[in-house]
Formats: C-alpha cells, sequence, structure tokens
C-alpha cells in the first residue's frame, strides 16, 4: 500500500504540465523546456561563487524538476490561461495570488502534501502570450521570493530571455 | 535359526518386516556380526531408524501451497503497480523529448525561470501591502 501511495503522488507531480506538454508536443508555437532531477543534482554540486548565486543555488537545492511551456504568438491565450487554470483547481492546486499587471496576469498555485509545498505552478497570460510554468519537489517560497529582492532585476525582462532562449 | 534369519532378511528387503523384527534382526547380528556380508548394515539399523532427519519433511502438496501463496503476494504487488499507474491516468514514463541536455545552459534556464518567479511573487507581495494600506485607511476613515 506504502508502495502504491509513493507512486501515486510521484506521477501526481507535474501533471497539469506535462498534460499540455504532451498536447502541443509538435506545435512550433509553443517552446517547451524541461529541467530534469539528474540536472537539479548537478547544480546543488556547484560551488557559489558570489552570494546571489549561493542563495539561488539554496533556492533549487531541494527542487526535483521544472517544466516551462511559452507561446508568445498564439491566439487563443485567453482561453488557454482559463482552461489551464480550471483544470488546476479541479486538480486540487491552492490560489497562491494572481497578479495583474500591464494586459498580463501572472497567477501563482500551490500544491501542498503534508504542509509541505510540492509544486509551484506560474500561468502568465496575455495578449497572444501564454506561459506555464511548473516546478516540483520541495518547494521554498522564502527563499525563491529572495532571488530578485538580491538582485538587481528590473520587471519582467527575464521573461524575455527566456522567450529568446526558447526561440533560438 | 538361520532360516528364520533368511525369512526375516527377505522380509525387511521387501519392506514388510515389522519393528519387532527388525529388531531381531539387529540383535542377531550383533552375536554373530562375521555371520552375514550384511551384518553391518543391519546392526546399524536400529540408530538409523532412531536419529531424526536432518531436514524437515515437506509433502509435495504442502510446497504447492507455499507457491501459491508466493504467487499471491507478487501477483498483489504487480496489481498495485499497474492499478495506480490506470488511476493516476498515467502512461508508463517515457523520456522527456524537451529535456535541456548542456548544464550550462539548464542552468541559465532555470536561473532566469527562478528569476522571474521570484519577480512575479514579489509584485504580488508588493500589491498585498499597497491593499493592506488601502485597508488601513478605510478603516481610519470609518472611525472617524
Amino acid at each position: 500500500m506504502a508502495l502504491m501511495l509513493v507512486i501515486v503522488a510521484a506521477s501526481a507531480q507535474g501533471e497539469i504540465v506535462n498534460k499540455y506538454f504532451n498536447q502541443y508536443a509538435d506545435n512550433d508555437q509553443f517552446t517547451k523546456l524541461s529541467i530534469s532531477s539528474k540536472m537539479f543534482s548537478m547544480f546543488t554540486q556547484l560551488e557559489p561563487g558570489t552570494p546571489e548565486e549561493k542563495e539561488f543555488l539554496a533556492a533549487v537545492a531541494k527542487i526535483k524538476g521544472m517544466k516551462v511551456l511559452v507561446g508568445d504568438s498564439i491566439t487563443n491565450s485567453a482561453t488557454l490561461y482559463k482552461q489551464v487554470n480550471g483544470e488546476m483547481d479541479k486538480a486540487g492546486f491552492e490560489e497562491l495570488m494572481t497578479v495583474s499587471d500591464a494586459g498580463e496576469t501572472l497567477r501563482f498555485c500551490t500544491k501542498e502534501s503534508n504542509g509541505v509545498i510540492q509544486e509551484l505552478t506560474m500561468v502568465a497570460g496575455g495578449k497572444k502570450k501564454f506561459l506555464l510554468m511548473s516546478i516540483y519537489g520541495t518547494i521554498d517560497l522564502k527563499s525563491i521570493s529572495k532571488l530578485a529582492r538580491s538582485m538587481d532585476v528590473e520587471g519582467l525582462k527575464n521573461l524575455q530571455k527566456l522567450d529568446d532562449k526558447g526561440n533560438n | 535359526m538361520e532360516s528364520r534369519i533368511e525369512e526375516l532378511k527377505q522380509k525387511y528387503w521387501d519392506g514388510t518386516s515389522t519393528l519387532d523384527e527388525e529388531a531381531e534382526l539387529k540383535q542377531y547380528f550383533s552375536e554373530y556380526p562375521s555371520a552375514d556380508t550384511q551384518a553391518k548394515y543391519f546392526e546399524a539399523l536400529g540408530g538409523a531408524k532412531a536419529a531424526s532427519p536432518s531436514k524437515e519433511y515437506a509433502h509435495p502438496a504442502m510446497r504447492s501451497t507455499r507457491r501459491i501463496w508466493m504467487v499471491a503476494a507478487a501477483s498483489v504487488i504487480i496489481g498495485s503497480v499497474v492499478l495506480s499507474l490506470v488511476l493516476t491516468n498515467k502512461e508508463l514514463p517515457k523520456e522527456d523529448p524537451f529535456v535541456v541536455q548542456d548544464p550550462q545552459e539548464a542552468y541559465e534556464i532555470t536561473r532566469n525561470a527562478f528569476m522571474m518567479m521570484s519577480v512575479g511573487l514579489n509584485q504580488g507581495a508588493v500589491a498585498t501591502t499597497e491593499l493592506k494600506k488601502i485597508n488601513k485607511a478605510e478603516e481610519l476613515l470609518i472611525k472617524n
């Protein structure tokens, strides 16, 4: 029975993002990026050179995987945004916060087990833009939110970087 | 006497001798050790019968029962795994074709993605703080 519970819990991680990865696997309008648990365990072996790197490595220390689905020229972004959020609600995700800014809406949701956040998703919807990002493992929200404060970041310029990376 | 012993030996080899007859044989060959080439065998007869078997005997039917239980246990485990996969509507794990293989690229992407999440979380935090300020101001207005 314990084995069964472990398998169910493990397979439930990244459930929504996996579904959309499969759905848009052959669609060139979407960029799909996946960082494996093996890669995250490699990060933990790195020696931080700066305090910022140290904070970043602390934030990813217990992460088991990350998946990102990005589309920046899609026609049904609003529908997709609603659809994904609806499915997350049904799948037992809890809304952490929603931020609306300059035509873009960001929604953060978490999935907990025994008081520990096991998955954090960010869904962004804008004019012709859509992003679904999911990280899973053991998530420490404080250490993630600290990253932006410790580095000199202006707004969402990294969203552009990520899009550029995916389009290459 | 000789014919009696021959008769007992024949019954023994035929598997029809009684315990008393076997004891009689043993007694005879212990008294006349050189009487027969088979004397040593019959002398040891009593000891061999008394000795407890070194390995516990298991009836073939019991062995098959144990095997059935083992097969049943294995079936339950395999069934649980398959059922859990069916219940979660999952396919068996496949290799993800979108996994970033280059560690440097993976590091940069992860860093940018986490930064993006962090910025979003902080935007939410700022918005919450502003909302709290508004609520506080509203409370003060209502009090006045």
